[in-house]
C-alpha cells in the first residue's frame, strides 16, 4: 500500500495532497453532516492527466476514491470511503469555451453552477437547472446526482441539460460520450452516466446546453387556508393547460420562518402560500397569465397577489429560497428528504406527513416543488436528545416509504447517496439492483468508483450527529 | 407458450417473453411483422418477436402529466388518446404514416421536429420496463415526473436498436397541446442569409414549436399558444425577420425531406450536430446532391442518402460529427464518429452477457 502513496506523492506535490489529519478533517463529510468517514488522503488535480494516472493507480492497487465537488450533497454521495482517497475538483474550475450561435459551453467539472449562467448573461442565455445551492455546488456534482430546482418540470432536470462529456473510467481511460448535440446518434451514454452517483468514474469536461433567457416572467403568490387546498390549486392550473415554468408551496412554519428571516412580504395568516412562475414571449406570457388569472380565482385563494416588478418577483424567490435555513434555525438539527408522489396524491401525503409528525411528536415543515410532486419535508429534531437523530430518521423513513406506496420515488434531486441505501430495494426489486450492479461492474469490475454509495452492499457507514453544514450556519446556502 | 405465425413469437406476457429469450439462442424484436421476409439460411437461429399483443396504455391519468403504456402500443393510437385530453407527446414522434410501435420509436431514438419546443425524446422518457439478456424483467426509472434513483436506463436506451433487450413497457412525461398553433414559412433568397437568420431565432427569445431550416434558404417555423396572442406574435417575428411569413404549399413540401415515412429507398439517416456546424455539413453534402433537412432547432440534420454509407461515414468523420440510419436496410448503422463504441459495449454486456440480441456496434 505504501507503494501506492508513494506513487501517487510522484503525481501531486505536497500542497495538492493531503494526508494528514489536520488536512483532510474538512472534507470527512458532506452536506448531510450525520455521516463522517476520514479519507486516507485528499487530492486536488490541475489537469485531466492527474485524475486519469490518479484512477489509474487506484484501479492497480484497488484503492477506491470519491469524486468530491463542493461537497454539499445531502444524501452523503461525496462522503469518504474508508481507505480512500478524495479526489477534489474544485481547481478543475475553468470555462473552457462559451459558443453562443450553438447554445452550449464546455466546462470542467469544479465550476460552480451559477457561474455558467453569469459567463452566459452577456450573451442572453443561461444554464437552466438551479439547485438552491447553485452558488455554490459544481457542476460536477449537479451531472452526478442528476440535480434539480425549481425549474424541473418545464424545463427538465440537470440531465436534459448536459450533451457531451469526456469521463476519466475507473481504470483510468478517458472516453467521449455524446456530442456538442442535444440529439443523439446512437445510445444516450451521457444520459446513462448522468446521474450514476459517481459510481461510473469522473467526468472531466462538460458540455452543457445554455438556453435563451425568457423574455418576461409573471409570478403570482397566492395564500391558502389549507395546505389541501393549495394542493387543488395546482391540479387546477395543470388541469387549465397553462405549463408553468414554477410551482412551488410552502407551509405555515416555512412561511412564518422565512418572513421572519427575509421580510419576503408573504401573508403571516395563511396555512399554505403557493408560487406560480409563467416564463416565455411576452405576448406569450401575457396571454397565458390571463388564462391562469381566471383559473386561479377559482381556487378559493384567500389572497392572489401578482409581481409588479422584478424586485417584487426577486423578494419572492428569495423567501422561498431561504425557507429551509429559516426554519433550520428553529431547531437545532434538522434532516431533509426529496421523495416524490404522483401529483394527484399530494394532497394525501402532506395529510399522512402531519399524522406520522404528530405521532413522532417531531415538527416538520413542508416546502416543496408542487409542479413535480417533489416533496422537502425537513424534519425538526433535537441530537442532544438520545434518540433524536433515531428519530427524525425513523420518520424520514416512514415519509420515503409512504412515497413509494403512492408510486412515487425515494428521491427527486438529491440522489440515493448513502442516506436513501436502506430505500433502494423498496424501490427496486432485487433483479433491478442485479441488473445496476452488473452495469457498475461492466464499467468497474473493481468497484472502487465511489464504493458504498447508490447501489445496496454490507458495508455501511456509522450515523453520528453533526449540526447543520457549515455553509448553511454561515448562511451562504439554504436546503430546498 | 406465445403464439406463433409465420417465423414469429408473440407473446402475450412478459413471462412468455421471458421465456421466449431464456430459450432462444438470438433474439430479435419486430414491431411491424407485416414487413416479414422468408427467412434466410442464416436467420434460421433467429428467434423473431413480435410484442403486437403487448399493445395497451396502462395507466394514463392526464393531471399527472404522465402515460405509462406497453411497448408494443402504437405510436398513433398513444397519440390519439392523448389529445382526447388535450395532451401530446412533446417530443413529436416522427414517421407517423409508419404506424411504428412505441418500442419501435425509442429503440430508433426518433423525435421530430417540434422537440424543439421542450426537448427530445431522452427528456420525455421517465421509465422502462425490459426483458435483458438474461430473460429477467428490468424495471428502471419511474412513473413521476422527477426522480434520481438508479442508473437512468430510461435514457441509455433510446437509440439502442434493440441491442441491450426487449422493452416491454415505458413510461413517458405529456404537456398540454396549445390551444393554436401557426405554420409559416420564410423563404431567404439563399442558402446563408436562411442560416444566419436561422441561428439568431434559435438564441432569441422566441419560443418556437418547430424551427428546421432547408438547404434552399427556407425557414419552416411553427409556433403554438393562446389564441389572442398568436397575431401579435406573428408580426413580431416577421417584424425581426424583415419577411413575410407564408402557409407552406405543395413545393415546399415537395423540396424537404418528409418525416412522416420513410424514402422508398436509400438510406435516411440521422446526424447530430449543432447550428454552426451546419454550413460545413451542408456543402460537404452538396456534390452528392442529395435531400437534407435541419431540423430541432438545428441539432438535426435528416440526411437522404443514395450513395454507399462509407462516403456518408468518410464525411461526417471528417467533420467530427455521429449518424445514425434510421431507415432502409442498413438501419442502426452508426456513421462519423464512434467515440462511444467501447464504453457502450461494455454495457451492452452487462446487460446481454450471452450476446442474444443484435450488436450495434460490431
Ligand atoms: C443548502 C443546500 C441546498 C440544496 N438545494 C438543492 C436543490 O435545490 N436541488 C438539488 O437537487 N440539490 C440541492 N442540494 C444538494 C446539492 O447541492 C446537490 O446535490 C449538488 O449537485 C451537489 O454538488 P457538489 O458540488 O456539492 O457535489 P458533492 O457533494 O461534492 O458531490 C456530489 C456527488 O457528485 C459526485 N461528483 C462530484 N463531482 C463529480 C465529477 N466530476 N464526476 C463524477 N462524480 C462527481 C460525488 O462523488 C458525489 O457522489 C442542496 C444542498 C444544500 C447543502
Ligand atoms: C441491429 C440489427 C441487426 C439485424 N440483423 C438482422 C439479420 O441478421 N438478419 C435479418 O434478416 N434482419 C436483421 N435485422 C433486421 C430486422 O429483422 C428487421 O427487419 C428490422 O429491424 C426492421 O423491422 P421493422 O421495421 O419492423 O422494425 P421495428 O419493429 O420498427 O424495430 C426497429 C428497431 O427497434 C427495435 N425494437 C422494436 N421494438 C422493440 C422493443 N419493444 N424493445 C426493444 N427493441 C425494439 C427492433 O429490434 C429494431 O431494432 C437487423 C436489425 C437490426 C436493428
Amino acid at each position: 500500500m505504501s507503494d501506492f502513496y508513494s506513487k501517487l506523492r510522484s503525481i501531486f506535490p505536497p500542497d495538492r495532497l493531503y494526508e494528514d489529519a489536520a488536512r483532510v478533517t474538512p472534507y470527512v463529510s458532506d452536506g448531510l453532516t450525520v455521516f463522517r468517514e476520514e479519507p486516507k488522503a485528499v487530492v486536488m488535480p490541475i489537469s485531466n492527466e492527474e485524475v486519469a494516472d490518479t484512477l489509474k493507480l487506484c484501479h492497480e492497487f484497488e484503492i477506491p476514491f470519491v469524486a468530491r465537488g463542493s461537497g454539499t450533497s445531502l444524501s452523503g454521495g461525496s462522503l469518504p470511503i474508508r481507505d480512500g482517497i478524495v479526489i477534489s475538483l474544485n481547481r478543475l474550475n475553468q470555462i473552457l469555451d462559451l459558443d453562443p450561435d450553438n447554445r452550449t459551453a464546455r466546462v470542467q467539472p469544479g465550476v460552480i453552477n451559477s457561474e455558467i449562467s453569469a459567463a452566459a448573461a452577456d450573451h442572453g442565455l443561461y444554464f437552466a437547472p438551479d439547485p438552491s445551492s447553485q452558488t455554490v455546488c459544481t457542476i460536477g456534482g449537479n451531472l452526478a446526482f442528476n440535480s434539480g430546482g425549481a425549474h424541473c418540470l418545464k424545463y427538465g432536470m440537470t440531465s436534459n441539460h448536459i450533451l457531451g462529456l469526456t469521463v476519466a473510467l475507473p481504470d483510468g481511460t478517458v472516453a467521449e460520450l455524446g456530442n456538442d448535440s442535444l440529439e443523439n446518434a446512437g445510445p444516450d451514454c451521457v444520459g446513462l452516466f448522468v446521474g450514476s452517483e459517481g459510481l461510473l468514474g469522473i467526468a472531466l469536461e462538460i458540455q452543457v446546453r445554455l438556453m435563451p433567457v425568457p423574455e418576461s416572467f409573471q409570478t403570482i403568490l397566492a395564500s391558502y387556508d389549507s395546505l389541501e387546498a393549495a394542493g387543488d390549486a395546482v391540479a387546477a392550473v395543470v388541469a387549465s393547460g397553462i405549463l408553468p415554468g414554477a410551482m412551488e408551496i410552502m407551509d405555515r412554519l416555512a412561511i412564518e420562518a422565512a418572513e421572519a428571516a427575509v421580510s419576503a412580504g408573504y401573508p403571516e395568516d395563511a396555512e399554505a402560500c403557493l408560487i406560480v412562475e409563467l416564463d416565455g414571449e411576452t405576448a406569450a406570457v401575457d396571454a397565458d397569465f390571463q388564462a391562469l388569472s381566471t383559473t386561479m380565482e377559482q381556487t378559493g385563494a384567500k389572497e392572489v397577489r401578482v409581481a409588479q416588478s422584478t424586485e417584487e418577483r426577486l423578494l419572492i424567490w428569495k423567501g422561498r429560497k431561504s425557507a429551509f435555513s429559516a426554519v433550520g434555525r428553529l431547531s437545532p438539527d434538522y434532516i431533509v428528504q426529496d421523495g416524490v408522489v404522483p401529483r394527484s396524491k399530494l394532497g394525501q401525503a402532506l395529510k399522512d406527513i402531519s399524522r406520522f409528525s404528530s405521532e413522532a411528536g417531531l415538527r416538520v415543515a413542508n416546502v416543496f416543488h408542487a409542479g413535480d410532486g417533489n416533496l422537502h419535508p425537513l424534519i425538526l429534531f433535537d441530537a442532544t436528545e438520545a434518540d433524536g437523530l433515531e428519530k427524525a430518521e425513523a420518520l424520514a423513513g416512514r415519509i420515503l416509504r409512504l412515497c413509494l406506496e403512492l408510486g412515487g420515488s425515494i428521491t427527486g434531486e438529491h440522489g440515493v447517496g448513502v442516506e436513501k441505501l436502506e430505500y433502494m430495494p423498496d424501490m427496486f426489486s432485487p433483479t433491478d439492483l442485479d441488473a445496476f450492479n452488473r452495469i457498475r461492474r461492466a464499467i468497474d469490475p473493481k468497484e472502487i468508483s465511489n464504493r458504498g454509495k447508490m447501489l445496496p452492499s454490507k458495508e455501511a457507514p456509522a450515523l453520528s450527529s453533526q449540526g447543520p453544514h457549515p455553509l448553511e450556519k454561515a448562511g451562504v446556502i439554504s436546503r430546498m | 407458450m406465445a403464439e406463433q405465425t409465420q417465423n414469429m413469437l408473440k407473446p402475450s406476457s412478459i413471462d412468455e417473453l421471458q421465456s421466449i429469450v431464456r430459450d432462444a439462442s438470438k433474439v430479435i424484436v419486430q414491431g411491424r411483422e407485416e414487413r416479414l421476409a422468408s427467412p434466410s439460411q442464416k436467420e434460421i437461429l433467429l428467434t423473431r418477436v413480435s410484442l403486437s399483443k403487448l399493445n395497451r396504455i396502462l395507466e394514463y391519468q392526464p393531471d399527472e402529466y404522465t402515460i405509462t403504456v406497453e411497448a408494443g402500443a402504437k405510436v398513433n393510437d398513444v397519440a390519439d388518446a392523448l389529445s382526447e385530453h388535450g395532451q401530446y407527446l412533446p417530443f413529436n414522434p416522427p414517421f407517423a404514416d409508419e404506424n411504428l410501435s412505441i418500442g419501435s420509436i425509442i429503440a430508433r431514438g426518433l423525435s421530430g421536429p417540434a422537440a424543439c419546443r421542450y426537448g427530445i425524446l431522452r427528456d420525455f422518457i421517465l421509465g422502462v420496463t425490459l426483458v435483458d439478456g438474461l430473460g429477467e424483467r428490468i424495471r428502471t426509472g419511474g412513473k413521476v415526473v422527477k426522480n434520481a434513483a438508479g442508473f437512468d436506463i430510461p435514457k441509455l436506451i433510446c437509440g439502442t436498436w434493440g441491442s441491450l433487450g426487449t422493452m416491454t413497457e415505458a413510461t413517458f412525461k405529456v404537456f398540454p397541446i396549445a390551444p393554436e398553433y401557426r405554420t409559416l414559412v420564410f423563404k431567404f433568397s439563399t442558402f446563408e442569409a436562411g442560416h444566419s437568420a436561422y441561428v439568431a431565432l434559435g438564441r432569441s427569445k422566441f419560443t418556437l414549436d418547430v424551427l428546421d431550416l432547408n438547404p434552399d434558404g427556407h425557414l419552416f417555423i411553427k409556433l403554438g399558444g393562446q389564441p389572442g396572442s398568436m397575431d401579435n406574435r406573428v408580426f413580431t417575428l416577421e417584424n425581426e425577420l424583415g419577411l413575410s411569413g407564408e402557409e407552406p404549399d405543395e413545393a415546399f413540401w415537395d423540396a424537404t425531406i418528409a418525416l412522416c415515412r420513410f424514402p422508398e429507398a436509400g438510406a435516411l439517416v440521422k446526424v447530430a450536430t449543432s447550428p454552426k456546424n451546419i454550413p460545413a455539413l451542408d456543402i460537404a453534402l452538396r456534390p452528392k446532391g442529395q435531400s437534407r433537412r435541419y431540423s430541432i432547432n438545428g441539432y438535426v440534420a435528416w440526411v437522404h442518402w443514395h450513395s454507399p454509407l462509407d462516403e456518408l461515414h468518410n464525411i461526417l468523420e471528417n467533420l467530427g460529427l455521429t449518424g445514425q440510419v434510421v431507415s432502409g436496410p442498413e438501419a442502426s448503422s452508426i456513421v462519423g464518429n464512434q467515440s462511444q463504441n467501447a464504453f457502450f459495449n461494455k454495457i451492452k454486456s452487462a446487460f446481454d452477457p450471452e450476446s442474444k440480441f443484435p450488436d450495434l456496434y460490431s
